[in-house]
């Protein structure tokens, strides 16, 4: 059944969900974390006063000398550089079973995640915009980036349940025909599609200049095959039902596991996209800052 | 070896094992499924190794089916038959005990006593602890069968008090006989009958198998209790015979080994002169050695011993044979005519050409002359002498008898004529020994004439065989100047003229009388009537004649073999109501009946018939039956009996049990298996 606009458990659902990208944002500012801009070219806007995590470099030392007082000097982006965040939830994000106070699936974890991300961008005056593939529910799948669009976006993945394929090499594609140069695209999937398919679609968003940078969700009991017998595993996408004993072929799918990787780092090592290999039990704030700063 | 089964329709149950097979296959599908997001990876796994077969499943899968097929096999109830089994006793109501008491169940084990020991012991045992109600009897098969029993009867006491009493016999065994009298105390009413015996002897068990298969189609059935000591072995002497050889001939022995180990025999061979010669034969193993004994050149003759050491089985340690006098004839030169001188004697004559030397010398030329007169003729002792010469006897008629049976016996007799032979008695009284009727003596030639002169022999003749090389033209000098004709005959197969005249007329007449000869000399052995003693050829001559006749009485009929518990019979003069056997320990129970003497011998060695003043009657070199000596099994009871009821000498071993144990064995592993399996699956 999809979620009416006034739906109430949505309306729950975006509630909390707001709630706790607010709170690990708010946690995280208060951790002393530097400040994170996303632009490069400023100019002067006004004065703020000085607080913990700006960059001293962009103190007004004039005016410091002048009243003794420690001011920054705020700039408007000469170019404003926009955010999308773009969202797998696929129905292969719904498995997978992560801290129970932070997530109990990969999708979860992929909410959480882009929607924090989102109230810090645009806390920061961030256009940020939401790209949803895959999944169901009554949201829209597209949403610009824009200043103001943090309700919109909370809305959208408040909505979203893991549903469907991703099919992640037509939503590059897509992305790439129809984004900005200059922009920042920010992914976050399990990546469970064959690299070689939807590596080429990075090729057009690299084309276009775009700061790719992927959130490369896993849950390492899925990967390490860690279960305490015998079982029949089935993908939620429809792929058949395989009885697997865990004692057998965890070895062999650790050298499965380091191939696949390979083949997704080559894929975005080409078209220079970083790669954020990401539990789902990963620290939230760890995770976030090694995206903003573009750490791989 | 065979495989049966009881239960052959049980083998349907192992449509069972699909259930172990199916749940392993089952269970190859696990019941947990949970949603998976890395499919794609999955995916890239071999199936293979996605989930292997673990040798636990597949021994689990083995250990279930295993559980599976050893209940069905204990369902089927399988049994393993195989032939050999003597059959425990089965407690019937008549029960009939058939005791071997044969020569050969008196071997000895070391600490066990006899085998007949230990077979009555067992038998009493038995019958001891029969219920009441059986009824018993008991027959003994030794020589030959009779009964200990008169039939069946309750009185298990009396029965065990009679075979208490059974005794070692030396004979043989008479199995089949003791099956029969058995069978016939049944009276085809069944039962058991328990045979005690060591199945030693050849034949004794296959002679025996008619009659135990009469007793099974009678209802009635064998079970053997075979008695056997734990290494039988025995030594026996199975040959001892006299024969040509070195110096007086040899004694041949031969001594059987019925062991597992090679032996050396201490033997000792004695002669009826008391002469012991004592050697060691050495026997292998299951097998015979013969020893050759060198009789001296002048012996006695009569029945000889070998005797060989062996503690085991006595009975079979000794053999006897007939031994012939050796080195010298003992002629008895009976005296008709005295004579006035001792040159006008006949035994002037042969005395020195029987014993040129004296004595001594006789003993080595082969003949021993012992004279006597007429009336010396009753001490003729056959065993002694083998010729008899009869020079000029008047009147034979009270010692014609005698003769005759000397004759008869295989001994020899020539007759000599002379003027005081009585031409009507000796024709009546020796009318059975004559080659033919005397009629009287007549004149050849006058006085101061030549004689007539003897024609040349047939030298062929063994007789004359000596004169083949030369001096047989010292005939043609004996001349006759008398001589006694004859009534007219005609040479045959029984009478035979030796030597004639020339001119034909006969001079020395043979003839075969029963198992002996009589020659009648037609002239005298003194210078009488003719010149013979003086010529050449007569000292010859007469020494051939004795050679010639005397190796002929070399047996007689009154020298027999015999075997231990066999009958022998003799022929005694009528006239004579003392005659008793003896053996080699004592005297021996002999039935004389219308002048036949019939005994049983008990032990081997030599037998006598005798009668208080007269020579031995017979002697009878006895020895046992070989048959028992070879103590070791030719054959098996079980296994005849066997063949004809096989199916009561079957091993069977049912199987069913260790099916039982080995599946609950199985269940236990199957437990232990699985539990660690699982156990690993947890961890």
């Amino acid at each position: 059944m999809s979620a009416t606009p006034w739906d109430a458990d949505l309306l729950a659902r975006i509630e909390r969900l707001h709630l706790r990208a607010r709170r690990a944002v708010e946690g995280w500012r208060h951790g002393g974390h530097v400040s994170r801009r996303v632009s490069t070219n400023i100019e002067f806007v006004d004065h703020k006063e000085y607080a913990p995590g700006d960059p001293i470099r962009h103190l007004d030392w004039k005016v410091a000398a002048r009243s003794d007082r420690l001011v920054i000097r705020r700039h408007q982006a000469e170019t404003v550089v926009p955010v999308t965040l773009v969202v797998d939830v696929s129905a292969d994000l719904g498995t997978g079973e992560g801290r129970p106070d932070v997530a109990r699936s990969k999708f979860e974890a992929v909410i959480t995640m882009a929607a924090t991300l989102a109230v810090f961008l645009i806390d920061r005056g961030d256009p940020v915009g939401l790209e949803i593939v895959g999944g169901t529910g009554s949201f829209d799948r597209t949403i610009p980036p824009r200043p103001r669009s943090l309700p919109a976006v909370i809305r959208a993945l408040a909505s979203a349940e893991p549903a469907g394929v991703a099919d992640l090499a037509t939503a590059f594609d897509r992305l790439g025909q129809r984004l900005p140069r200059r922009s920042v695209v920010i992914v976050f999937s399990d990546l469970m599609e064959e690299p070689a398919e939807w590596g080429p679609g990075l090729g057009a968003l690299a084309a276009r200049g775009v700061d790719c940078r992927v959130v490369h969700v896993h849950d390492p009991a899925e990967w390490e095959l860690n279960y305490p017998g015998a079982l029949m595993l089935f993908g939620p996408e429809g792929a058949e039902a395989v009885p697997v004993d865990p004692l057998d072929a965890q070895q062999a799918m650790k050298g499965v596991v380091e191939g696949y990787l390979e083949e997704v780092r080559h894929q975005l090592g080409r078209h220079r996209c970083r790669h954020h290999l990401t539990p789902i039990d990963a620290a939230l704030d760890r995770v976030l800052a090694s995206v903003l700063e573009g750490r791989s | 070896m065979n495989l049966i089964w009881g239960t052959p329709l049980a083998f349907g149950l192992l449509a069972l094992l699909a259930l172990p097979i199916a749940a392993h296959l089952i269970r190859r599908t696990p019941e947990e499924r949970r949603a998976y997001g890395a499919m794609m990876l999955l995916k890239r796994l071999p199936k293979r190794v996605r989930r292997r077969r673990r040798w636990e499943d597949k021994a689990l899968l083995a250990l279930r089916a295993l559980l599976v097929s050893l209940v069905v096999l204990a369902v089927a109830r399988p049994q393993l038959q195989w032939p050999g089994a003597v059959p425990e006793f089965g407690g019937s109501s008549a029960v009939v005990i058939v005791m071997d008491d044969s020569m050969s169940m008196n071997l000895r084990s070391e600490g066990e006593g006899t085998l007949l020991s230990r077979a009555r012991a067992e038998a009493i045992e038995l019958v001891s602890n029969l219920p009441q109600s059986t009824l018993v009897g008991a027959v003994r098969v030794g020589g030959t069968a009779t009964k200990i029993t008169a039939g069946l009867q309750s009185d298990h006491g009396a029965v065990v008090r009679f075979l208490d009493e059974v005794q070692q016999t030396p004979f043989g065994t008479d199995l089949q006989g003791g099956i029969r009298l058995a069978r016939q105390m049944l009276a085809g009413a069944g039962g058991e009958v328990l045979v005690f015996t060591d199945e030693a002897g050849a034949g004794v068990v296959e002679s025996a198998a008619a009659e135990i298969a009469l007793l099974t189609e009678q209802g009635g059935a064998l079970v053997p209790r075979p008695i056997h000591a734990e290494s039988p072995a025995n030594l026996a002497v199975v040959k001892a015979a006299y024969g040509s050889g070195p110096e007086g001939g040899t004694v041949t022995v031969e001594v059987a080994n019925f062991g597992p180990d090679a032996v050396e025999v201490p033997t000792r061979l004695a002669l009826p002169d008391g002469t012991e010669i004592a050697a060691f034969i050495d026997v292998l193993p299951g097998e015979r050695a013969e020893k050759a004994f060198t009789v001296p050149r002048v012996t006695e003759g009569g029945v000889g011993t070998v005797r060989i050491e062996d503690e085991r089985l006595h009975a079979d340690n000794v053999g006897s044979f007939h031994l012939p006098t050796i080195g010298a004839s003992r002629v008895l030169v009976v005296e008709g005519d005295p004579g006035l001188t001792p040159v006008a004697s006949e035994v002037y004559y042969l005395e020195r050409a029987l014993a040129p030397w004296g004595r001594l010398s006789a003993m080595g030329n082969g003949a021993l002359p012992d004279i006597t007169s007429p009336a010396g003729v009753a001490a003729l002792d056959s065993s002694v002498h083998r010729l008899v010469f009869m020079a000029n006897v008047a009147d034979p008629g009270p010692w014609a008898n005698r003769l005759v049976e000397f004759v008869n016996q295989g001994g020899s007799l020539v007759l000599s004529l002379g003027d005081n032979v009585s031409v009507d008695r000796t024709n009546a009284v020796l009318a059975q020994l004559l080659p033919t009727p005397l009629r009287r003596f007549r004149a050849l030639a006058a006085p101061g004439e030549p004689g007539v002169p003897t024609a040349l022999p047939d030298v062929t003749r063994p007789m004359f065989a000596p004169f083949a090389r030369g001096g047989l033209a010292g005939f043609s000098r004996i001349r006759w100047h008398r001589l006694f004709t004859v009534e007219p005959y005609k040479d045959s197969e029984e009478v035979q003229t030796l030597l004639r005249l020339e001119g034909g007329m006969p001079l020395l007449i043979e003839r075969k009388v029963g198992k002996g000869r009589v020659l009648l000399f037609n002239g005298t052995m003194d210078a009488d009537w003719g010149t013979f003693p003086l010529q050449s050829v007569y000292m010859p001559l007469i020494q051939s004649m004795v050679r010639v006749l005397g190796v002929a009485s070399g047996s007689t009929e009154l020298s027999r073999s015999g075997t231990v518990g066999e009958a022998i019979e003799f022929d005694v003069p009528g006239s004579l109501v003392d005659v008793s056997v003896m053996g080699p320990s004592g005297p021996v129970d002999a039935r004389i009946e219308g002048g036949s003497v019939r005994f049983t011998p008990n032990e081997a060695g030599p037998h006598s018939v005798v009668s208080p003043g007269m020579p031995s009657l017979a002697t009878v070199a006895v020895n046992v039956a070989m048959g028992e000596s070879d103590v070791r099994r030719h054959s098996s009871l079980s296994k005849t009996a066997a063949s004809i009821d096989p199916e009561r000498f079957m091993h069977k071993v049912p199987l069913h049990r260790y099916a039982l144990w080995m599946a609950l064995a199985m269940v236990l592993a199957v437990v232990v298996m699985a539990r660690r399996k699982e156990a690993v699956s947890v961890g």
